[in-house]
This record gives structure tokens, C-alpha cells and sequence, in this order.
């Protein structure tokens, strides 16, 4: 091949790159900035985008209810502004849907993380009749407690059995705990007037437990903490605050209480009770702090 | 004003464009990201179309000199009928000489003893350095070896710390010239009919590169307004380089090729050749610049009016790649090769001064080729820091800050997109680059295949390291007249498959 034919590929190479620069970069400096030539109205306008990302991908994508050949991730482009609706399908999952509003030079990200049908429902022991559940977290992970006609009964996640109680409550009683919490070896339960509670070892739970109650009282029962070591109980009721030892039983009251809308807060690592009560003849409203043990000690030595 | 302080001015001009460049695009990175997204987006196309462009240009430059490849050059000369005959013509063959070994002489000369060329016709010289100890015990061992194939060889030895000089390759050619000029007139040969080719130490030429070069010079009526530049191809001990040199090199052969085919912007680059009779009329190599290889083209371009260009041989000749001990020494060692081809930016100095008082040259051919040297030197300097450190920074920007402007969001888009279609370039330049593997010595393991695929990978690296830095080094110490050093890359050959004996001696 000739000089000359060099020369001639290179000038038409060198033209034609250059006349595509000259003619694609404003079209694509339009189209970065979210300009769109509309055809029919023969003129540019304003778009956005929506950015559909999905966990799990490849998950087909209604755009107003009708499909878009496309999967996760995908970005619609070119979209006027406008409020969009979007659908997300797959098959084994539930499907995900919103409502998208798209601004002008603007990317409105969905970002949509899609719940798996549930195939396999595991039910708990068939023969019980459950009037009421909790679940207890703990660093060794969850128990569920399970309050039924049948018995107390404590499930670890995967619905085996640890541990059971037998008793004598009716129904009604079950189904009004209020709620439970897992001290260092114990579980109490607690519903508006009455306290029990559960004992286990401390080497793991004893397969058969004791439910005992411990605790009566007229007034409300507003909430309940494990205070030294979990050898007192600390008893928010409407008026006042009390100290039981649950070994000996005896009750002392801590703090009486100037509101019946008296937050409190118990910080068993330090005894101390934190308080936001109303001062006593004022109508204004402050926070004490009270070192229980000390209290406990003065009560104890009277 | 006077000619220092035009000069001074001169060398200013290229960092501080550069560093504007750079400067600008941070700053408004830092303060106007958006109007950033848009300049990159405008950076980046350029920069595609350019490849694109380039790309074009590395290929006919690739099939011209392989679609040369087997035609015989010497019968052409033979049968070419010109006002020149072919029986007068002389090659005057000089290599200058500083601490290469002997193996990478020995090669040179083995190469050029190979050449399809009447042997009778060389005349080559032996330029070797006084700075370098027993220099003319090696060139003279070289010398015995070698004398019985050509004409006659020439040492010369270039006197250290001469007035007007720098130690330079320029400065050890001109000596060796002027010695082999009064060789030449001693032997009554006409000037006119002797062609100089000023080649490195490592330069191995091709079977035929002188016969093609004869060719040309004997068919081209202005043969004298020509400088004739081979394809310089980077590969001599490619087989015991590392991937990254390797890579860097190929980087090199690549862009002379390209460089090749643009005929009107291409200047001589290391190993040329030209007609004795137009150095001697240009003064031979300037004595005092780095980059002679260059401006020895500049100094024709200028005394001969812009009636000068440089013309592309269709055949190569093969050198070194240039390596360390180690991986950090092979950057280094590279690092400071490209930063001295960068100081070629001198040119643009070289021009400006010398464009004042020449008239005859229309103030638009000046204007054209202060611009074109100014141009290649800036984007060198500028366009891997923009493109391999500030554009990531701005991506990151955007990605980490969860930007929702469209425009950011296209930025990356547009980036990604012409990334990917790029790398199509890389499978050009794979297939083009086997073109040049030399025959596999017994020893290299089948290994180096896989390694020679793989070492594509690493041109991210290589353009972010070596990219912009060495240039803009460069330029940065011609602005504040800090002057490098001309450092001779070193060369290292090994070579298990032969010994060379001289004097009855391995060496």
C-alpha cells in the first residue's frame, strides 16, 4: 500500500472522529445534565432518573403497572417529572411497591430489599393451648416463653424445650401478665397486682419449674426491676416505689411517688433509681436520684 | 529583552500551563462539583475520540511496516535510477558508547554485520566516552573483532568537561562526527554521498534497515531536507524484562508508531539517521541539551526555513527495555528515561528563541509548531494525573456521598461506559505487540505467554506511575531552572545462549 493511502485513511480517521466529537458532545453533555429531545414536541426537556437496585437481583420491574423488559439493577432513564409507580417482582418473594417521584436533572434511588414468602410455618407443641408469649433476649440468645392453659413453658428459637412449670392459674390470670424479665437465676412475671416468679439454677435451667407468687398489692403494678443481685425487687406502682426481698418477703416502701405519671428508671449496676416526679406542693415537675442501697440498708437496720 | 531572559520566560511557560491545568480541575472539583462532572465528561470523550484516533493510527502504522516487510529494498536500490548512484553511497555508523557492556555492543554490531547491506560500504564508529574507565581497551577488543566485516571502524573518545558542553549523548556524537568528517574528506568521499546514523549503544538494527534507508535517500529528490527515522522497537531482552517494563516499553514503541504516522508533526526520536552533508550544514548535534535527538531535527527545521521533515522508514530497529534490579529500580530507572524524553519540552524553548530572528519562516508555520511541541508536552504532563487521580476522586465523591444529581450520576456512567469500550484498544495492542516478540529463547519457560497476556493489566498502574509524573517533573525543573543530568538508561543483556569470545576470551 502507498504513502499516499496512509495519508488518505488517516485524514478520513482523523475527519470522521472529529466530526462525531463535534456532533455527540453537546448531545451528550445535554443528556448528562438530563435533557431529552422529545420528538413530537420537537423541542428538549427536563427528565430524571430512577435507579432501581434490589436485594435479590435480577427482579423484573413495573413501571405504572406495566412491564419494563428488565431486571434489577437497572436505571430508567428519561423520565419526565412525575410521581411513578413502581413494582417489583419475583417469583418466592412478596412483591415490593412504591411510589416514585422523579425530579427534574435529578436520580431518585430505590433501593429495595424484597421479603421472602414464607413456605414452612412450624407451629409450636400442638396439644397446648397458649394463652399469652414473651420473648426473653439474652447474650446466650432468645427464649420464648410460652404461657398456656397446659403449664409455663420456655422454648429456646428452634421451638425445643427447655424448661417447664406447672400451675394453677386460670386463663384470665395468664392471659393478664403484663409482661416478664430474665434476672441472674429467675424469671418473674408480673401482671397489674401481681408478681411470680420462676427459679432455675444457676448451672441452666431446671426442667421443672416452680411458679411462686410472691407479690400482691392493690395499687397498679407499673414495672418491676432486679435490683442486688437479683436478691430484692424493686416495685414501680402508681403511688409509690417498694423493695421486696424475695427470699424473706418483706416489703419496704422506698419512695412515694408525687405523680401517678412518674417515669422510672432502675440502674441495677450502680442500685441507684432515677426518678422524674413532680416536687412535692409545686405543680413542677424534676429528677431524682435515690442510692437504693443505702435506702435498703436504713430500712433493713430499723 | 535579551536572549537569556527570552529564554527563562520560555521555560516557564510549559509547567505553568500544566500546572493551570491541574490546579484548575482541583479547584473546581473542590468548589463547583457539578460544573467538574460536566468538564470531565467533556475530558473524558476528547479523550476517547482520541484514543479512537490514535488507535486508527497504530494499526496502518502496524500494517505498513509488516506489509513492507518482505520487500527487497537492496534490489530496489540497485535498480533505481536517480541523479545519485547507489555504488557511491556510505553509511557512516555511530554509536555512542557509555558503560554498556560488551554484550550489548557485541549485539549491536553482530546486528549490523547481519544487515543484507554491502558490508564495504560501513564505516562505523565507535564513540566512547573518557569519563568511562578503559574505555578504549573495550572499544578496541571490540574493534578486533569486528574490523574484517566493514570498511573500517573508528573509535573515538570524547574528552570529558569540554568548554560548551554538557555530558550528553549530543555533545560525544558532534566529536565523533567532526573526527569522522575529516576521516571522510581525508578518503575523498563526498559528503553528499554519506549518510550518518547516530544510533544508542543497544540499537540492533533489522537485516534490511539499510537498504531500505539507502532507497529512500537515493529516491527522494530532497534527500538533503530529511531526516530518516526507523521504528524504534523496544525488545532486545524483552524475554528477561519485567511485565511492568515491558508494558512501559511497548507503551513507547506504540506511541512511535503512531508518532510515525503523522507525517507532518513527526520529528527524529533516539536512534536516526541523515544525510553527513546536512549535519555538517546544521552544525551536527547541539552540544549542550539533553534532548539532542529531537532538536537535531529542530536545528535543520530552523536553518533550512521549515524545509525540513522527518521521514518514516518502514523498517524498524530493535533496543533495550530498560530494567532495574528490581521491581522498584525498573521504576525508577524508567521513571528517569521518561523524564528525560520529557525534557524534550527544551525544543519548545529552542524554537521560540530561534523563531525571533528567523523571518523567512511564515509566522503561521511558527505559531503551528510552537503549538504542536507545546501541546504533546502539556497533555503528557497533565492527562493521567486528571484522568487516573482526579476523576477517582470526584467517582468516590459521588459514590460515597450519595449525590442524586443526575449529572454526577452520569459522570460515572459515561465513564464506566468508556472504559469498557476501550478495552477492545487492549486486545489491538495485544495482537500488534506479538508481532513483536523476537523467536523464544530454549530457556524462557512457556510461563511467559501468560505473563506477556496478563501484563495488559497492569496499564492502569503504569499510566497512573509513569503517565503525567516524569513530564511533569520535567517541566517543573526547566520552570525553576533546576537542569537534569542526561542519565544513559543502563543496559544489562543476559544472554544464556551464547558467549562472546574475543581475543580467545568468554566475555
Amino acid at each position: 500500500m502507498e504513502d499516499n493511502i496512509y495519508r488518505n485513511i488517516r485524514k478520513i480517521s482523523f475527519w470522521l472522529f472529529f466530526l462525531i466529537f463535534i456532533i455527540v458532545l453537546p448531545l451528550i453533555i445535554f443528556y448528562s445534565l438530563g435533557y431529552q429531545f422529545n420528538h413530537n414536541l420537537k423541542r428538549f426537556q427536563k427528565t430524571g432518573i430512577i435507579s432501581i437496585r434490589s436485594l435479590p437481583t435480577d427482579v423484573e420491574i413495573y413501571l405504572n403497572d406495566k412491564k419494563i423488559n428488565k431486571e434489577t439493577p437497572f436505571d430508567i432513564r428519561n423520565l419526565l417529572p412525575n410521581t411513578y409507580k413502581i413494582r417489583l417482582e419475583k417469583e418466592g418473594f412478596y412483591p415490593y411497591e412504591l411510589n416514585v417521584e422523579v425530579k427534574p436533572f435529578f436520580v431518585s434511588v430505590v433501593d429495595a430489599t424484597l421479603i421472602p414468602r414464607i413456605k414452612d410455618i412450624e407451629k409450636i407443641k400442638e396439644e397446648l393451648s397458649i394463652c399469652n408469649f414473651f420473648i426473653i433476649e439474652s447474650f446466650f440468645g432468645k427464649k420464648i416463653v410460652v404461657l398456656a392453659k397446659e403449664g409455663i413453658f420456655i422454648f429456646n428459637e428452634d421451638l425445643e424445650e427447655l424448661a417447664k412449670a406447672n400451675l394453677d392459674l386460670d386463663t384470665e390470670t395468664l392471659s393478664s401478665i403484663k409482661n416478664i424479665k430474665e434476672g441472674k437465676n429467675r424469671i418473674l412475671l408480673y401482671n397489674i397486682n401481681n408478681i411470680w416468679t420462676l427459679d432455675y439454677s444457676l448451672w441452666g435451667l431446671k426442667k421443672d419449674l416452680v411458679l411462686e407468687h410472691i407479690y400482691k398489692t392493690d395499687e397498679e403494678i407499673k414495672d418491676v426491676f432486679f435490683g442486688f443481685r437479683d436478691k430484692y425487687l424493686i416495685i414501680q406502682e402508681k403511688s409509690k416505689i417498694v423493695a421486696l426481698d424475695i427470699k424473706n418477703k418483706i416489703i419496704f416502701e422506698i419512695y412515694k411517688l408525687n405523680s401517678s405519671d412518674a417515669k422510672v428508671y432502675y440502674d441495677s449496676s450502680s442500685d441507684t433509681l432515677f426518678i422524674k416526679d413532680k416536687i412535692f406542693g409545686l405543680n413542677t415537675t424534676s429528677l431524682f436520684k435515690i442510692n437504693i442501697s443505702k435506702k435498703i440498708y436504713e430500712k433493713v437496720s430499723d | 529583552m535579551r536572549r537569556s531572559q527570552i529564554e527563562r520566560i520560555l521555560e516557564i511557560i510549559p509547567a505553568s500551563l500544566s500546572w493551570s491545568i491541574i490546579i484548575f480541575f482541583i479547584l473546581v472539583v473542590i468548589f463547583n462539583p457539578i460544573l467538574a462532572s460536566l468538564i470531565f465528561i467533556i475530558y473524558l470523550l476528547y479523550w476517547f475520540f482520541r484514543f479512537l484516533y490514535m488507535t486508527v493510527l497504530l494499526v496502518i502504522a502496524h500494517h505498513r511496516m509488516i506489509s513492507k516487510k518482505d520487500i527487497d529494498w537492496l534490489g530496489l536500490c540497485k535498480e533505481s535510477k536517480t541523479d545519485k548512484d547507489f555504488e557511491d553511497i556510505f553509511h557512516v555508523v555511530l554509536y555512542t558508547i557509555y558503560k554498556e557492556p560488551f554484550s550489548v555492543i557485541l549485539d549491536s554490531l553482530s546486528s549490523l554485520k547481519n544487515t543484507d547491506y554491502p558490508k564495504d560500504k560501513f564505516i562505523v564508529v565507535l564513540a566512547g566516552e573518557e569519563r568511562e574507565k578503559n574505555i578504549l581497551d573495550k572499544l578496541e577488543k571490540i574493534k578486533e573483532e569486528f574490523k574484517k566485516y566493514f570498511k573500517d571502524i573508528i573509535i573515538t573518545i570524547h574528552p570529558k568537561d569540554l568548554e560548551g558542553e554538557i555530558p550528553c549523548k549530543g555533545a560525544n556524537a558532534t566529536y565523533s562526527a567532526k573526527i569522522v568528517k575529516k576521516y571522510l574528506e581525508e578518503n575523498k568521499i563526498d559528503l553528499e554521498n554519506v549518510i550518518i546514523s547516530c544510533f544508542d549503544a543497544d540499537t540492533c538494527v533489522d537485516s534490511k534497515y539499510f537498504s531500505c534507508l539507502t532507497y529512500h535517500f537515493l529516491n527522494n529528490p530532497k534527500r538533503y531536507r530529511l531526516s530518516y527515522q526507523p521504528l524504534p522497537i523496544y525488545n532486545n531482552n524483552i524475554y528477561y524484562a519485567s511485565a511492568l517494563a515491558r508494558v512501559i516499553e511497548f507503551g513507547s514503541t506504540f506511541w512511535q508508531l503512531i508518532e510515525s504516522m503523522r507525517w507532518e508533526k513527526f520529528v527524529t526520536f533516539s536512534s536516526h539517521s541523515l544525510s553527513f552533508k546536512t549535519l555538517v550544514d546544521i552544525d551536527y548535534w547541539p552540544r549542550d541539551k539533553i534532548s539532542d535527538d529531537s532538536l537535531i531535527f529542530w536545528k535543520a527545521f530552523v536553518k533550512f526555513n521549515g524545509d525540513y521533515a522527518t521521514y518514516s522508514l518502514e523498517v524498524p530497529v530493535y533496543m533495550d527495555i530498560a530494567v532495574g534490579k528490581n521491581i522498584f529500580d525498573t521504576i525508577k530507572v524508567q521513571y528517569k528515561q521518561k523524564r528525560r524524553w520529557a525534557w524534550g519540552v527544551e525544543a519548545f524553548v529552542y524554537l521560540g528563541v530561534e523563531f525571533l530572528n528567523k523571518k523567512e519562516i511564515p509566522l503561521s508555520i511558527k505559531i503551528k509548531k510552537l503549538l504542536q511541541v507545546l501541546d504533546s508536552h502539556i497533555n503528557w504532563a497533565t492527562w493521567s494525573i486528571i484522568i487516573s487521580f482526579l476523576l477517582p476522586v470526584i467517582l468516590l465523591w459521588i459514590a460515597f456521598g450519595k449525590k442524586n444529581e443526575l449529572i454526577f450520576f452520569n459522570l460515572s456512567y459515561i465513564n464506566t461506559t468508556i472504559w469498557h469500550t476501550l478495552t477492545f484498544i487492549l486486545i489491538i495492542c495485544l495482537v500488534i505487540s506479538k508481532e513483536f516478540l523476537p523467536p523464544k529463547p530454549k530457556n524462557v519457560s512457556k510461563f511467559f505467554y501468560f505473563s506477556f497476556i496478563f501484563q495488559w493489566f497492569l496499564i492502569p498502574l503504569v499510566s497512573a506511575l509513569l503517565g503525567s509524573f516524569p513530564a511533569l517533573d520535567a517541566q517543573t525543573r526547566m520552570m525553576f531552572n533546576k537542569k537534569i543530568k542526561f542519565n544513559p538508561t543502563p543496559k544489562e543483556r543476559i544472554n544464556l545462549n551464547s558467549l562472546y569470545i574475543i581475543n580467545n576470551r568468554a566475555i
